[in-house]
């Protein structure tokens, strides 16, 4: 089997086995690969391609907790949004872990602070958001660039688990106008904890592209513009898909239920039948 | 742990976690990354595993589970039919029949109640429909599932009821699991077990408390799916901010953490 042939049967095979166990199947598709061959490159390949839920480490610089994903990440540590740190520390022998340049740092300084003011509004003040930036081109300049805006929250009775991945490149068009491609993929875990083991886990992805102008007659007004374009095109993107998470979760799986696997009404009578079962959801829809 | 073992381990976690009408591309999939003979065979007996543990339809109309599962051979027992047969795991079809007369003792309403289940199953099951009736000692095993394999448009899903009948009291329980991945990855399960007395000693009174039962369950499932999008979803992540209106992005967007602020009394 080549390599192209083993990627996509394990991202094929991740896409089949039960997204709550996505992190555990990974790393057992790894351990598979590792044993026969051990392809390292094939394993980093499906470690970044892959979307888990994210993982929270605490900042020992500035006490706040931060959003690990493979983009943050090296060896066993993650750089923090906060600090520009890695943690937990490295040992002095390592090699030095990548950071992002000075101008690409600063703009990931403000897009931070902006994604928490919309973390703040959409999801009623709590959950964690963190961004990472990171340079496409060995400029340094903000000529094009590349990122990701994590966002986790967690309800407080543990029944809702959102997780939201959009990740974007930014690719200069001409003087004045840059592309944006964004792939958006939520991971939401709901569980009914109370008189029933109704759950319904999974994750979703989308991808959006748009050329947008930018103010280029002075840096600050060039890093304004990319936080304005980012910044609609990820709260346009996670509209899109919550809709489609509301669809796909209750929509689609009960019709997938009531229609394909039982029916309550007899089948006899189809037309009875759907009479009927949009009355009893209309009556359980009042309730 | 040595090579072998932690292959097996690895490979069977992988494989419970498939979703019950995609094995076949489960094992697949398997094949290609684990691609030596060892590693097929493993895959192979971990799917044969899981048939057995959760029980599967095969052939669309046969039911193969731990429960009647041949001791004496690789086959599988159909008590209706008086058959034994093995299962192609390849194309997922039961294979190699031959007459089987088990000294099981059938109940007398066996006969009266292959023909409930079959009319039960037109009545309620829109799907691939399958059921069996295993007589064991002094207990009678219904398994019934509804199938829909529907790759065209990226799902999949089953529901499979297990009762077990002993004089007047009947227990078992519901499982419910659908398989969406159109661009994603998403899930459904529901497990419900479900205990209590038949009213009669006959086929009516087993098939009344089966579709009352599962209309029931329904029936919950559906308030289920509602008392989750309102509770859990809904306001998990808003449709948009309490303003009604979108963010206005750009350096006025700090003001938004004035006002609020101000609202929490920072």
């Amino acid at each position: 089997m080549s390599y192209e042939d083993k990627f996509d049967a394990s991202l094929s095979l991740l896409r089949r086995l039960h997204p709550k166990q996505i992190t555990a199947n990974l790393d057992n598709i790894c351990t598979l690969i590792q044993q026969n061959n051990g392809e390292d490159e094939l394993v980093q390949d499906l470690l970044s391609s892959v979307d888990t839920p994210l993982k929270v480490v605490k900042c020992q610089d500035t006490g706040k907790p931060f959003l690990c994903c493979d983009y943050n990440r090296d060896g066993d540590s993650y750089r923090s949004p906060c600090s520009n740190k890695y943690f937990p520390v490295q040992a002095d022998d390592d090699e030095l872990p990548p950071f992002p340049s000075n101008t690409i740092r600063q703009l990931e300084i403000k897009a931070n602070d902006a994604f928490d003011v919309y973390r703040d509004l959409y999801y009623e003040g709590s959950g964690i958001s963190s961004v990472y930036l990171w340079d496409t081109e060995d400029d340094e300049t903000l000529d094009g660039f590349a990122g990701v805006v994590l966002i986790k929250k967690d309800t407080e009775d543990g029944s809702g688990k959102w997780n939201s991945i959009h990740v974007f490149e930014v690719i200069p068009e001409s003087a004045s106008t840059a592309l944006y491609k964004l792939t958006t993929s939520v991971i939401l875990d709901l569980k009914n904890n109370d008189d029933s083991s109704l759950s319904l886990a999974g994750s979703l992805t989308r991808q959006l592209e748009t050329i947008q102008t930018l103010e280029v007659d002075g840096g600050s007004n060039l890093e304004t513009s990319h936080l304005i374009n980012l910044g609609t095109l990820v709260e346009k993107s996670e509209y899109n898909i919550r809709n489609l998470l509301q669809e796909v979760y209750f929509d689609k799986l009960k019709d997938i239920m009531l229609k394909d696997l039982r029916s309550v009404g007899d089948l006899g009578d189809q037309k009875l039948e759907n009479l009927k079962q949009s009355e009893l959801i209309k009556g359980l829809q009042g309730l | 742990m040595s090579g072998s073992l932690l292959l097996e381990k690895v490979i069977s976690s992988l494989v419970n976690t498939a979703p019950p009408g995609e094995l076949i591309g489960v094992s697949k999939d398997l094949s290609s990354i684990v691609f030596d003979q060892a590693g097929s065979n493993t895959v192979n007996s971990s799917i044969e595993d899981y048939i057995k543990e959760n029980g599967a339809i095969i052939s669309s109309k046969y039911i193969a589970i731990k429960h009647n599962k041949d001791e004496q051979s690789t086959k599988y027992v159909d008590y209706i039919n008086k058959k034994k047969f093995n299962i192609d795991l390849t194309a997922n079809k039961a294979i190699d029949f031959e007459d089987y007369e088990s000294d099981v003792q059938y109940p007398t309403y066996f006969d009266e109640l292959v023909g409930q289940l079959e009319s039960y199953g037109a009545d309620h099951y829109p799907s691939t429909y399958a059921f069996t009736i295993i007589p064991e000692g002094n207990k009678v095993h219904v398994v019934i599932i509804g199938q829909r394999i529907n790759q065209e448009n990226y799902y999949t899903g089953q529901w499979k009821s297990h009762y077990v009948i002993e004089d007047k009291n009947i227990s078992g329980g519901v499982k419910l699991d659908i398989h969406y991945y159109e661009d994603g990855n998403v899930r459904l399960n529901f497990d419900e077990n479900v205990e209590g007395k038949l009213d009669g000693s006959g086929a009516n009174s087993i098939i009344n408390f089966i579709n009352s039962t599962e209309n029931k369950i329904t029936i919950k499932i559906v308030e289920n799916f509602n008392g989750l999008n309102q509770k859990s979803f809904k306001n998990l992540r808003r449709l948009l901010p309490v303003t009604r209106s979108k963010i206005n992005w750009g350096s006025a967007i700090g003001n938004y953490k004035l006002g609020s602020d101000v609202v929490h009394k920072k």
